[in-house]
């Protein structure tokens, strides 16, 4: 709130809180990715690609005001509830995804595409391994093999996945 | 790139500054609560439990409202194999069902043998009672778990462990259950282990998910022989959860010297399914009554 509070009107004011509703946008948008992770499809390979992941990743490089690491907790809770996943796996990850690329995109900067999805699957794949360490803390076996899988359709979903929240972006966070 | 781009800390008020340090100081403390989460899971797996169960009473109302288009999508394949193959498989069926005939006397012979049988021992059977079917309303197909949604819930009567099982074999067995849904562990999964048997050899087995198509059969071969490319595996009964003699899966090949079968029960398409109730009830140890033990 830039504007003093006491020097508004009423529908100012209002105005000035219903300006936060763009907050919303980044949660909701995650929370959809979490729903879609969630349809029954079922294949004989785990292809469908982590959503909630992608989209924690490309909103916190973008608005890292509207994804800040402690609002990817709740998200990451909110996801291992929806797979049926240990509690704490990817409540653990999302925010240490968030803050990874709030620390790094300071440094890296503006990239070509291709560079920049190049980088995206390093950290894709950082994270399926991550993943893998902790359920085995909790697991007794966990499997290598379809994490690998995940990995890459999560990798080749990113194009898609940026392009849409790009447009999300243009028309509701920038308005 | 971040819109709009970040400011350099020299350049930010005290306010901002302030603002800044807080959002640091909560990072760092989501990450360790989820940390915190993660050995609470690992102390007591059951944690969470509630929280999943609610998870899947929010989200299966959705699918299950989504679920006609995706049935059709489904279905569209389906129409085209019938198109194509409908004369070959009705030669074949009508093969089968020549030979089926004759098997089939020879069951109504042996049932009735077998009850003339069990009417000389006094035998008593424990008897499959209670069961629902249920529609799938989910599932999860990410790299670490192996499960579906089904639409119904503690208010049918669903409780966690019962085993899920469909026309042609076992499916998995419930493991959260909310209100109107809850969650079935399917038994590809990777922490699923069934007791099984050997049809053939009627020689004892595990049946063990491994997150893919596939499931491993665990088999001590250098004592009971070895599988073949073939056998078939039904539920043995062990552990008093599955029902014995439901259709698991069917040895398909080897990995290395591990048996592979595929499940019997087909998971990519599974429409509906049955929850029945567990096959024995769990037996209550003194330990756990508080009774002094004999």
């Amino acid at each position: 709130m830039n504007s003093p509070w006491r020097t508004m009107t009423g529908d100012e004011r209002l105005g000035s809180v219903a300006g936060y509703w763009r907050m919303a946008v980044p949660v909701l948008g995650t929370l959809v990715a979490i729903m879609l992770m969630s349809a029954p499809l079922f294949s004989a390979i785990p292809v469908v690609p982590h959503l909630a992941m992608l989209s924690v990743m490309i909103w916190s490089l973008w608005q890292p005001q509207l994804m800040p690491a402690w609002l990817a907790l709740p998200l990451g809770i909110a996801t291992d509830a929806a797979l049926g996943l240990p509690m704490g796996i990817n409540a653990t990850m999302l925010p240490i995804l968030a803050l990874g690329i709030g620390i790094s995109e300071q440094r890296a900067g503006q990239q070509l595409f291709l560079v920049e999805w190049g980088a995206a699957t390093l950290v894709i794949v950082a994270y399926q391994l991550l993943t893998g360490i902790l359920l085995s803390f909790v697991l007794a076996e966990a499997v290598a093999g379809p994490m690998f899988i995940q990995a890459v359709s999560t990798a080749l979903a990113y194009p898609v996945m940026l392009r849409m929240i790009a447009r999300l972006q243009r028309g509701w966070v920038m308005g | 790139m971040a819109w709009p781009s970040r400011l350099s800390w020299s350049s930010l008020s005290r306010r901002e500054r302030n603002r800044a340090l807080y959002a640091a100081v909560a990072s760092g403390l989501s990450v360790i609560v989820g940390l915190g989460l993660l050995i609470g899971a690992r102390a007591d797996a059951t944690r969470g439990a509630g929280l999943r169960a609610a998870a899947v009473d929010a989200t299966a109302p959705m699918w299950a409202w989504a679920d006609g288009p995706l049935e059709i999508i489904g279905g569209w394949s389906d129409q085209v194999d019938d198109y194509f193959n409908t004369v070959r498989r009705n030669r074949g069926l009508e093969a089968r069902l020549k030979a089926m005939r004759a098997l089939s006397q020879e069951r109504d012979a042996l049932l009735r043998q077998n009850r003339q049988l069990k009417a000389l021992l006094s035998v008593i059977d424990v008897r499959a009672g209670w069961s629902r079917v249920v529609a799938i309303a989910g599932a999860s197909s990410g790299s670490y778990v192996r499960s579906a949604v089904v639409a119904g819930g503690s208010k049918q009567g669903l409780r966690q462990g019962q085993p899920v099982r469909n026309a042609d074999g076992l499916v998995g067995r419930v493991t959260d259950v909310g209100a109107n849904a809850s969650r079935v562990l399917l038994i590809i999964d990777g922490s699923s282990r069934i007791p099984v048997r050997v049809v053939r050899t009627g020689k004892p087995a595990m049946v063990a998910g491994i997150n893919s198509g596939l499931v491993e059969v665990l088999y001590a071969a250098p004592i009971d022989g070895p599988l073949r490319v073939g056998d078939r595996l039904v539920t043995s009964g062990d552990g008093g959860v599955f029902p014995p003699d439901l259709p698991v899966a069917t040895v398909e090949g080897f990995d290395g010297e591990t048996p592979m079968a595929r499940p019997a029960a087909r998971l990519d398409g599974l429409g509906y399914v049955i929850v029945q109730a567990p096959w024995l009830p769990p037996v209550v140890t003194p330990a756990a009554t508080g009774a002094p033990a004999q």
